[in-house]
């Protein structure tokens, strides 16, 4: 079995960051934890992950202002979007960060296995990484 | 009252033209006839004068004639008898003397002297006889003057004779007889005729007893020595004066014209002859009266003339022309309008009047072509009017004042299932029950003249509710009172509304959600993700779980069994479920507030179909719930492809809706050999396609159907189905794609489901 796949949830809702953490660690993810995209931005030098799962409203910088950033400084890197707020839509900012219109699902979901199931595709489409 | 004058000359004036123009004639006629009438008996008057005038003088001359005659006679006498052989008596020289005398004078009848006794003694003519009885013998020997006799036949001759004798006196003065001299009386007659007379005179001699002696011309009527007509011998003899003249009646009854003249020896003596000249009064009037004929006759002809030249002229000046005015005038007056009178002659009068019935025939004639025209432009109107009321989609009844029906179209009839010959004239009341409880609001737009609408009146039909508007129009022109009521059934345009209005709240619904999911979703997310971690905490299956009990010392299948038990796990999933609920009703309120950001693409409505149907087939739900499998799909797809401008995802969402939605009718429906079947038809139509979802299930009735798309009507039961998709695919559809939606469905027949789509995108 490979290494598990590292991946970053950025949550600054706890009960919703530590349990979706929770399951993807249970279901064979490495998974760091971050409460605001600064943290995040901070931690990810010295623990990088290969994709993110990102809240959009969060205090300071924005999901999208996160993605932005981490993907000019990791281009390798996936995300999928995870939100409750209704106006996110599928823009050129996204889709230069490489997401599709599948990556971008909404809170609450059905089942976690849904986000999962997300990452395990991204990752997968990112080819030879794993 | 009437007029007796006006009676009588409105039935003189009311003859004919042509008996009044001979009236006129006849009347004119008439100063003219009199005068020739006056003329005439003036002329009459004038010519008795001249008679008369001529009469006396003829007379004058006739006794001028006869006193020469009677002293030639006496002079011859007087010489006679100074002569020897009268003196001597010597009576044979006496003999041829008077003989001689009488030889030379055929007027004389007789030369004779007589004896004392009146023996003739001496005698130009034999035999001699005796004239002793003679009344000239006596009245000489009487009076010893010379005497004139009476009328007398000769005894000599036997002729009529006047004699004239001269006493003969003796040397003592005594009587010794006579010497006579006797004149043919017919020597009158021919000195009468020989005369300058006008022709119609007639000349009479009288002796002293009133014989004729002479009478010119003859005529057995007045026989000679016979007594003069006795009325006019008395007159003459009984007048006081010699000279007479005057009028009497004839013998034979003829009036006549007399001059009569007594002649006297003497002045004292007594007439010894009267002259009598007569003229035939109507022979005098002769000439005046032929005058007076010719005039008459003159002046009928001229009356005539005047009559034929004013029958012929008032013909060609009046009676011409007005009976072709009567005539035209019947003509018209019998319905032809065409008909003209003759302008082309007569007078000028006459020509007006024709050329002013022309005038006015044309105009009638126009005017009626105009009333046929309007008459046939209003029988249009009527159809048009007709037309129009039929046509209309509302329902019309008109009432009259009285509130008896006057109008029910066709919409009307049909709408209260009415047949229109049972309703016209009734009362609207008894003939429209539904109109009985809106009396009151008719009454009220009557009196006060204006409009009156009563909206939304529920109007019962079987078990089917109408809602209608009634508008109560007055009907104040031209005088016609009533009301004309307009209904419509505004049932569909309510429920629309209400529609609407809950769409609105929906929408404003949906604004809020958008403004709070985050806030709601977050919460959410937190408890379905924690019931879902709980649940895979609790798993007996995953190594850290068993690693986690043994460290505590806790037998994993004792605390499963343990929250079985007490119905935790069954709580967790509620939980998970309930959160699902939750959160699915939060993202369709969001749909409410979705504006088709979604970009609009041409897209294949048989793609999204088949995408749908795809989804449908694997969709957990359906799948979980419904027996999808078993429901035969019937696709019925043009081969060209159908394309609208859409939201793909949008579109392939609400067709999933409806392919739930029908899967639910056909699960629900306990299906009596009937395969349950989902038509899916695609259509091209001119500007849009079209999309069909229909089921063979139970369908609905009305008061559902008209209800499917009103946010959170459902007819799942409750904790299935969110009462959102179908008004959702309604937004999705009419909102965001400006498309239209139809559901139509019956009991027992299914339900069908149309959507078109614009296949361009509105500007």
């Amino acid at each position: 079995m490979n290494a598990a796949p590292s991946v970053l949830v950025l949550d600054d809702e706890e009960l919703l960051r530590e349990s979706l953490a929770l399951y993807l660690e249970t279901h064979g993810f490495a998974v760091l934890q971050a409460g605001s995209a600064e943290d995040a931005l901070e931690l990810l030098p010295e623990h990088p992950c290969e994709a993110a799962v990102v809240d959009i409203r969060l205090p300071g910088l924005t999901g999208l202002d996160f993605i932005a950033r981490a993907h000019a400084a990791w281009p390798a890197m996936r995300f999928v979007v995870y939100t409750g707020s209704p106006g996110v839509r599928l823009g050129p900012e996204l889709e230069a960060a490489g997401l599709g219109p599948g990556d971008i699902i909404a809170k609450p979901t059905a089942g976690l296995e849904i986000l999962a199931a997300a990452l395990r595709r991204v990752l997968g489409e990112s080819g030879g990484g794993a | 009252m009437v007029n007796p004058a006006r009676t009588m000359s409105g039935r003189l004036f009311s003859r004919s033209v042509a008996t009044l123009l001979v009236a006129v004639a006849l009347l004119a006629a008439l100063p003219a006839t009199l005068a020739f009438i006056w003329t005439s008996i003036e002329a009459r008057g004038r010519a008795e004068a001249e008679v008369t005038a001529d009469l006396v003088t003829l007379t004058r001359s006739l006794a001028a004639v006869q006193e020469a005659i009677n002293r030639q006679a006496l002079g011859m006498l007087e010489t006679l008898r100074a002569t020897r052989s009268v003196t001597n008596r010597e009576l044979d020289s006496a003999n041829r003397l008077f003989a001689a005398i009488l030889a030379g004078r055929p007027e004389l009848s007789n030369i004779f002297l007589t004896d004392a006794a009146g023996r003739v003694i001496a005698s130009g003519v034999k035999p001699f006889a005796d004239l002793s009885d003679r009344k000239y013998f006596r009245d000489a020997a009487a009076s010893k003057q010379p005497g004139i006799g009476e009328f007398i036949l000769g005894r000599a001759t036997g002729k009529p004779i006047l004699v004239y004798a001269l006493p003969l006196l003796d040397d003592h003065d005594e009587f010794s007889g006579i010497l006579a001299l006797a004149y043919f009386l017919d020597g009158y007659e021919r000195f009468v005729a020989g005369l300058d007379m006008p022709p119609h005179v007639r000349v009479t001699l009288l002796d002293p007893s009133g014989r004729r002696m002479v009478a010119y011309p003859p005529n057995p009527i007045y026989p000679l020595g016979e007594p003069a007509f006795a009325p006019i011998w008395d007159h003459v003899r009984d007048a006081a004066s010699d000279a007479l003249t005057f009028t009497s009646a004839r013998p034979t009854g003829q009036v006549a014209l007399l001059s009569s003249l007594r002649l006297r020896q003497f002045p004292d003596a007594p007439p010894y002859m009267t002259i009598i000249l007569s003229s035939a009064r109507d022979e005098a009037f002769a000439e005046a009266d032929l005058l007076l004929r010719r005039g008459l006759i003159l002046a009928a002809v001229a009356v005539l003339l005047a009559l034929a030249l004013g029958r012929l002229a008032g013909r060609a000046a009046i009676g011409r022309g007005i009976e072709s005015l009567d005539r035209a005038a019947a003509a018209l007056a019998g319905g032809d309008l065409s008909a003209r009178a003759a302008v082309d002659g007569g007078a000028a009068e006459v020509r007006r009047l024709g050329e002013s019935f022309n005038t006015m025939a044309g105009t009638i004639e126009i005017r009626q072509q105009e009333l046929a025209n309007a008459a046939k432009a209003m029988e249009k109107l009527r159809g048009q009017l007709s037309n129009i009321l039929e046509s209309m989609p509302s329902a019309i009844i008109g009432l009259d004042a009285a509130g008896r029906v006057t109008h029910l179209n066709a919409q009307a009839a049909t709408l209260f299932g009415l047949s229109r010959e049972t309703v016209m004239g009734r009362e609207a009341a008894l003939a429209v029950p539904f109109l009985a409880g809106h009396m009151d609001a008719m009454e009220d737009a009557l009196r006060q003249r204006r409009s009156l609408l009563l909206e939304r009146m529920p109007l019962r039909r079987g078990d089917d509710d109408r809602l209608m508007n009634m508008l109560f129009y007055p009907l104040v022109a031209n005088g016609a009172e009533g009301v004309v009521i307009r209904l419509d059934d505004v049932t569909e345009r309510e429920r629309l509304r209400e529609l609407m209005i809950q769409t609105e709240k929906m929408m404003s619904v949906g604004g809020l959600a958008a403004g709070m999911a985050h806030e709601i979703n977050n919460p959410l997310g937190s408890i379905l993700q924690a019931a879902q971690v709980v649940e895979l905490q609790l798993d007996p299956a995953l190594p850290a779980n068993q690693e986690a009990a043994r460290k505590l010392g806790l037998d994993l299948a004792d605390v499963r069994a343990y929250l079985e038990a007490r119905k935790v796990l069954k709580f967790l999933a509620g939980i998970r479920e309930a959160g699902l609920r939750a959160a699915s009703i939060v993202a369709s309120m969001l749909e409410f507030s979705r504006q088709s950001d979604s970009r609009h693409v041409q897209a294949d409505l048989r793609a999204m179909a088949d995408k749908s149907l795809s989804l449908a087939e694997s969709d957990y739900d359906l799948k979980k719930r419904y027996d999808f499998k078993h429901i035969t799909i019937e696709r019925d797809y043009p081969d060209k492809p159908v394309t609208v401008s859409c939201a793909p995802t949008e579109i392939e969402q609400v067709l999933l809706n409806l392919l739930k939605n029908a899967a639910h009718a056909l699960a629900g429906a306990a299906h009596e050999n009937k395969t349950p079947t989902i038509t899916v038809r695609v259509r091209a139509l001119p500007e849009a396609g079209e999309i069909v979802v229909a089921d063979n299930g139970p369908g609905m009735d009305e008061a559902t159907r008209a209800r499917v798309f009103e946010p959170f009507f459902t007819t799942k039961p409750a904790g299935e189905g969110t009462g959102l998709g179908l008004s959702v695919s309604y937004f999705i559809i009419v909102n965001n794609h400006g498309g239209g939606v139809r559901m139509d469905a019956e009991p027992g027949a299914g339900t069908r489901c149309t959507i078109t789509l614009p296949r361009r995108e509105k500007a």
